[in-house]
């Protein structure tokens, strides 16, 4: 059939022409007013897919992101406090160091003891530091104070509360940091060697194996001495000033008016007149000692065995009495520990420290040596110095490992910052792909604009003419 | 001449008149829809014998013709009703497809990230209240997101539905007319007049009835048209059928026409483009909302369900899913848990339940087996019955309650019990024998054991009775036995158990107590030496567990020394570490180099420290921590919906746990309920990329992304699609302007010829005329 076009064809024509040209022309217009160029499924399936995953992905990358801004100040604010704990411990080494030097008379170290103790609670407080609501060394407790101080006869202690948990935060796919030392690493356990005593009592430790964690006192108790001293001495008070344990010979010379007891040397004897006439105090080579009575002083050589009769506790615990010839004796002490002593080598009363192997907080150390330095038991000078060597060396260690855990904080904040830049970069990239996918050519969309639009006007033009014109103009 | 010449002039007048009135008509019928363009058929009259010769009468105007293809039309109706389809249904799936707010971020998608940005969020400071209270919010945000999306997918399938039903009103109402002119031009055309004009209407009033359905159709000899869509009669000879549409409340729509009760299969026209959005895109869509709200709810839920929120161990909580009764015997604890009603399936696996006593601290770990095809909901109500300090039971409403003893706390987290030997079964303080074998045990019926407390020497028998089956008798079931025994009691004896292991020990600890185990039948099959004797110890050796178990299966960690010894004391003592598929991890050394509390390391993150005490291989000593990675391999928590998450179990009603949202503290952010502790969130968070089973293997958002752009590529293609057809149409439409259309100057060349015809008829009657006045004027 030829083509045969009718007035309403031709309408119909003209007008689907313009409206395909405004359509064109209004997509190109929603497009650039909304900056889009998927303004919905439909308009590019596969394109929306790949926005939703990018847009996925970048979320997740945000979030990474957030991660690392909010573990940041975490770790900066321990390492502050860790730079800080380490600064007090310094300030409490230096302090031992010279307590340790023999000018040092009891008073001296009365008030570094005070000054340990301020320091020990200077401490307290860093390491309970806070960041808003949390407290950064309590491991995952958070909301719990994690070192409780509490006193107890004058004697600190410091409790942990919190746990050995590591919190991490999520700052990458696949890639958890920890953002927390629990604080019974960087305060708490420190290794020692082995079991230690260390006295001036004679006690040794048994052969069978000993339990307990930090340090624990031995308290070796003089409850009696018995036998006679020769040459007319006497005891004085039956013995209550005494602290011989076991067998000791004392021996007398006449002659030279010398006097000595057990492995000590001969020492000059008071005489009549002198202040310690009736109280004297002999000693032996460990510092047992024995006060004798010198009124009924004969003058004659003499030499007799002193037996100092005594009984051993742990702190707070019942008195067991020794017979000396304990060679594996088990003391077992309040909180668990389990101490084998052997006892046949024990001379005299006092003090035992025992240090074990297990959890030994700075805190301990600390309070010991503000307890060492306070010698409240009224230990010998050598004794508190040997005591404060032994601390020493527990300070030196907690020391260190403050500094390494400063390392590794050092380390994390390191990895942290590295992973923030990193996941900057990567966000920068993952939104210019986006962009691409999702966002409009302005300059492409603008020319497609201008064509339709040409195409439009000479439609129109066009359009117009056809419809313009028919016969009838013509026909007179 | 004369009379017939005049004749044939007025004939010729006639006609031309009649000409220029078609073409009037024409012209004004130029711009009418539907319109046929006509003609007058005109012929030369019979001639007329006049003197001999045939003399033409002049002409004869016949009928009046439109100009139409009924092939055409054919085509059209067809290609009208592909259009009406697209067009209907890309209306509602573009409708849909704005629903979605996708990609430009404001849909579920955006509702989904943000709800992963708030854990997130929460995970870097779990203490942080308001963040808490932000990720219930979010939560509430995406559910209701879920919601909403639910609920306008049904209005707009019930919208669908009803549009269905007004299409159908007009299908009805175009029948009728049809119908009607069906009857006008069969009275109109047996005058043998054929009824254009009619003809036309009846032709639009086809064209517009395919935009709705599909149609065939033909015309009888009496220039009746009968149509039929779907193979059934649409319109008969004498009347229209009528069609229904049947809806139900759910949007859900089916096409009926009079006289049969099944449902018209409508393939095209808009009435079937409505059907494909309502019966097939919109309940597919929301069905796969659904899955991914559903996996949702699952995969949180399982997560969240074995943490512990800050407030701590639960004391009281019930169950968001309620179990019914499905085989209506009244009871429904009689029902298998994967049978129950329960909205999510059960694996077979095991649940572990923590008891902590809250004044001592204590912690008391129970596991409960499940079976999916055979562990009953009372089974279970027993198994967590039968846990001292817990207690459970079906409330009015079907719901599981659990709740525990005064001064009990319970949680369902995975835990490393840091004192795992609770009873002492290694290195005890009390005398303890161990059974040499693990059990089960091969009893026979009255099987005895003898043993000799500090009271008196006595037997206890073991019966049937008293065993599922005696011949694989469980440690479990030999303790309860020897537990009853009056003897026993009055000894101050007891039975206990570790694993598969049976023990027999004082209940009173130190070196005084003893037990000896003098003979009996049973001692075979337990492995014990007769005439043993064992005696307590002062100390007992307290092993502690610490670090946390990074492996990835539920586990247990046997302690067994291999000879007798004190630790850190007895050179060579031994303690070998055997997993639960009976694997030796490690062999820790526990002789004079050890010292009593050292932490030592055994494998999978976990450490152990012995305290001093003796260890005994001789008596069997053993004890065993579990290890525990998912503490509900069953997901029965998940399934019962406690301590979830979210509740409901589509998109339709999805929606974070109530109790939550009043207190948002009961949100578990860890295993452990230490205030820090974000293993949970960093748990969700996993989710985000990890596969899941229920979305084909796909990650929660790659599934949704996945579902958007389906809807994406489904609607581009029927677009495109309908641009195509479009075209078609419209070229057909040319095609039948081309054919019937009116071309106003072709009308006005035509109106001019007329009107010369006209003319020139009119000079014919004059010229007769003057020629008769003529032969007047001879007379």
């Amino acid at each position: 059939m030829a083509v045969r076009p009718t007035q309403s064809s031709i309408f119909n024509l003209v007008s689907r022409g313009l409206q395909s040209n405004l359509t064109k022309l209004a997509h190109a217009q929603e497009r650039v007013s909304s900056g889009k160029e998927i303004l919905r499924p439909s308009d590019d399936a596969v394109g929306t897919a790949r926005a939703l995953s990018m847009r996925r992905r970048l979320g997740l990358l945000n979030r990474f992101r957030d991660s690392v801004d909010s573990g940041r100040p975490i770790l900066e604010t321990t390492t502050s406090a860790l730079e800080e704990a380490s600064g007090i411990l310094s300030e409490a080494r230096a302090l031992v160091v010279q307590s340790m030097s023999g000018s040092m008379n009891p008073t001296d170290r009365e008030a570094m003891g005070l000054q340990i103790e301020l320091i020990l609670e200077k401490l307290v407080d860093v390491a309970n530091t806070k960041i808003g609501d949390r407290f950064v060394f309590s491991g995952t407790k958070t909301d719990q104070e994690p070192f409780n101080l509490t006193s107890t006869g004058g004697e600190a202690t410091v409790e942990y509360l919190g746990n050995d948990s590591v919190q991490r935060i999520s700052v990458g796919f696949g890639t958890d940091l920890a953002v927390n030392v629990p604080g019974s690493e960087v305060f708490g356990a420190s290794a020692v060697s082995e079991v230690t005593l260390s006295g001036l009592t004679g006690a040794s430790l048994g052969a069978t194996a000993n339990q307990g964690t930090g340090y624990s006192d031995v308290l070796f108790r003089h409850d009696a001495t018995t036998g006679t001293p020769g040459s007319g001495l006497a005891l004085v008070s039956t013995g209550q000033f005494d602290t011989i344990l076991n067998d000791h010979v004392l021996q007398v010379n006449g002659a030279e008016s010398k006097i000595r007891l057990g492995n000590g040397e001969f020492v000059p004897m008071p005489v009549a007149g002198d202040s310690n006439y009736t109280n004297f105090a002999v000693y032996d080579s460990d510092g047992s000692e024995l006060h004798v009575d010198f009124t009924a002083y004969t003058g004659a050589d003499s030499s007799a065995v002193m037996h100092g009769e005594g009984s051993v506790a742990m702190p707070r615990g019942a008195y067991t009495a020794l017979t000396f010839t304990e060679t594996d004796m088990e003391l077992v002490g309040q909180d668990g520990t389990v101490l084998h002593m052997d006892a046949t080598g024990v001379t005299r009363s006092g003090n035992e420290l025992a240090s074990f192997t297990g959890a030994t907080s700075i805190f301990d150390v600390l309070a010991g040596v503000a307890a060492d330095l306070r010698n409240t038991s009224g230990l010998p000078a050598k004794d508190v110095v040997d005591r404060l060597s032994l601390r020493f060396g527990e300070l030196e260690a907690n020391f260190n490992r403050s500094l390494r855990a400063l390392g590794t904080l050092g380390a994390r904040t390191e990895r942290l910052i590295s992973s923030g830049s990193r996941l900057e970069t990567v966000s920068l990239n993952v939104e210019g792909q986006l962009s691409q996918v999702e966002d409009v050519d302005i300059t492409k969309v603008i020319l497609e604009m201008n064509r339709t639009e040409q195409t439009l006007q000479l439609a129109q033009a066009t359009g117009s003419r056809l419809i313009q014109h028919t016969l009838l103009d013509f026909l007179g | 001449m004369g009379g017939l010449g005049l004749n044939t002039g007025l004939k010729a007048l006639l006609a031309a008149q009649a000409s220029l009135d078609t073409i009037g008509h024409n012209i004004s019928n130029s711009n009418t829809e539907g319109y046929s363009r006509q003609r007058l058929e005109v012929s030369a009259s019979a001639a007329i014998l006049q003197r001999g010769k045939l003399i033409g009468s002049g002409v004869n105007a016949d009928t009046v013709t439109r100009s139409t293809d009924i092939l055409l039309l054919v085509r059209t109706t067809g290609q009208l009703a592909s259009l009406g389809r697209l067009d209907s249904a890309l209306d509602g799936m573009t409708e849909v497809e704005s629903l979605l707010g996708e990609p430009g971020g404001f849909g579920l998608g955006s509702g989904l990230s943000n709800f992963f940005g708030a854990v997130s969020e929460l995970s870097t400071s779990t203490e942080d209240l308001v963040l808490r209270t932000g990720m219930v919010q979010m939560a509430t945000a995406m559910t209701t997101q879920f919601n909403q999306l639910s609920s306008t997918m049904i209005s707009q399938r019930q919208d669908t539905a009803r549009q269905v039903g007004i299409q159908v009103e007009k299908v009805n109402a175009l029948g009728e007319q049809i119908v009607t002119l069906n009857h006008e031009i069969s009275q109109t055309e047996a005058t043998g007049t054929p009824a254009n004009d009619l003809r036309d209407t009846r032709e639009r009033k086809m064209r517009e009835l395919s935009t709705f359905v599909d149609i065939s159709f033909h015309e009888d000899s009496n220039g009746v048209t009968q149509i039929t869509t779907g193979g059934r009669l649409l319109v008969g000879g004498s009347r229209a059928f009528e069609m229904t549409s049947i809806s139900q409340g759910d949007g859900e729509v089916e096409v009926f026409l009079e006289g049969s009760d099944r449902a018209v299969n409508v393939r095209h026209g808009s009435i079937a483009g409505l059907l494909r959005v309502g019966q097939n895109f919109i309940p597919g869509l929301s069905g796969k909302f659904d899955t991914l709200a559903r996996n949702l709810i699952f995969e949180m839920n399982r997560l969240h369900s074995t943490g512990t929120p800050a407030s701590g161990s639960f004391t009281n909580i019930t169950s968001s899913y309620s179990v019914s009764d499905q085989d209506l015997d009244g009871v429904s604890s009689d029902e298998l848990i994967s049978q129950s009603g329960l909205p999510f399936d059960i694996q077979d696996g095991e649940l572990y339940v923590n008891v902590t006593n809250n004044t001592t601290g204590g912690l008391q770990t129970s596991r409960i087996e499940i079976d999916s095809s055979s562990t009953t909901v009372g089974d279970f109500l027993a198994e967590l019955n039968a846990i001292s300090g817990v207690n459970a039971n079906l409330n009015s409403f079907g719901r599981l309650q659990v709740f525990a003893d005064a001064g009990f706390g319970y949680d369902f987290a995975p835990r490393l019990d840091p004192a795992p030997d609770k009873s002492g079964t290694l290195g005890s303080a009390h005398a303890s024998i161990g059974t040499g074998v693990d059990g089960p045990y091969e009893l026979v019926d009255g099987d005895t054991l003898t043993l000799t407390g500090p009271v008196s020497t006595f037997s206890a028998t073991f019966n049937d009775a008293d065993f599922v089956e005696m011949t694989e008798a469980t440690a479990d079931e030999i303790a309860a036995v020897l537990n009853t025994n009056p003897d026993m009691q009055a000894n101050g004896l007891r039975a206990v158990v570790s694993g598969d292991q049976l023990f027999i020990q004082t209940e009173a600890v130190g070196t005084s107590s003893a037990l000896t185990v003098g003979g009996g039948t049973a001692l075979a099959a337990l492995g014990i030496t007769a005439g043993t004797t064992v005696n307590g110890a002062s100390t007992a050796v307290d092993i502690q567990i610490g670090g946390e178990y990074t492996g990835q299966d539920n586990s247990f960690f046997r302690f067994v020394p291999t000879s007798d010894g004190i630790v850190g004391t007895t050179p060579g003592l031994e303690v070998d570490v055997y997993t639960q598929s009976g694997q030796l991890v490690a062999t820790l050394d526990l002789g004079t180099s050890y010292q009593p509390g050292t932490v030592l390391d055994v494998d999978q993150g976990v450490s152990v420290s012995f305290s001093y005490g003796a260890l005994s291989q001789s008596t069997n000593d053993s004890a065993r921590v579990e290890l525990i990675a998912d503490a509900d391999t069953s997901d029965v928590l998940a399934a019962f919906g406690l301590n979830s998450l979210f509740t409901g179990t589509g998109a339709e009603d999805i929606s974070i746990r109530t109790d939550l949202e009043t207190d948002p503290g009961l949100l578990a952010t860890g295993s452990s309920g230490a205030s820090g502790d974000n293993t949970t969130l960093l748990a969700l968070l996993d989710l985000q990329s990890t596969g899941v089973d229920g979305l084909n293997g796909e990650a929660l958002g790659d599934y949704y992304g996945d579902v958007v752009s389906d809807v994406g590529f489904e609607i581009s293609t029927a677009s495109a699609t309908r641009d195509v057809e479009g075209f078609l149409l419209q070229n057909l439409e040319n095609r039948r302007h081309q054919k019937s259309g009116v071309n106003v100057d072709e009308e006005l060349v035509e109106m001019v010829r007329f009107e010369q015809n006209f003319n020139a008829a009119s000079r014919y009657i004059q010229v007769l005329n003057t020629l008769q006045q003529e032969v007047l004027n001879l007379i």
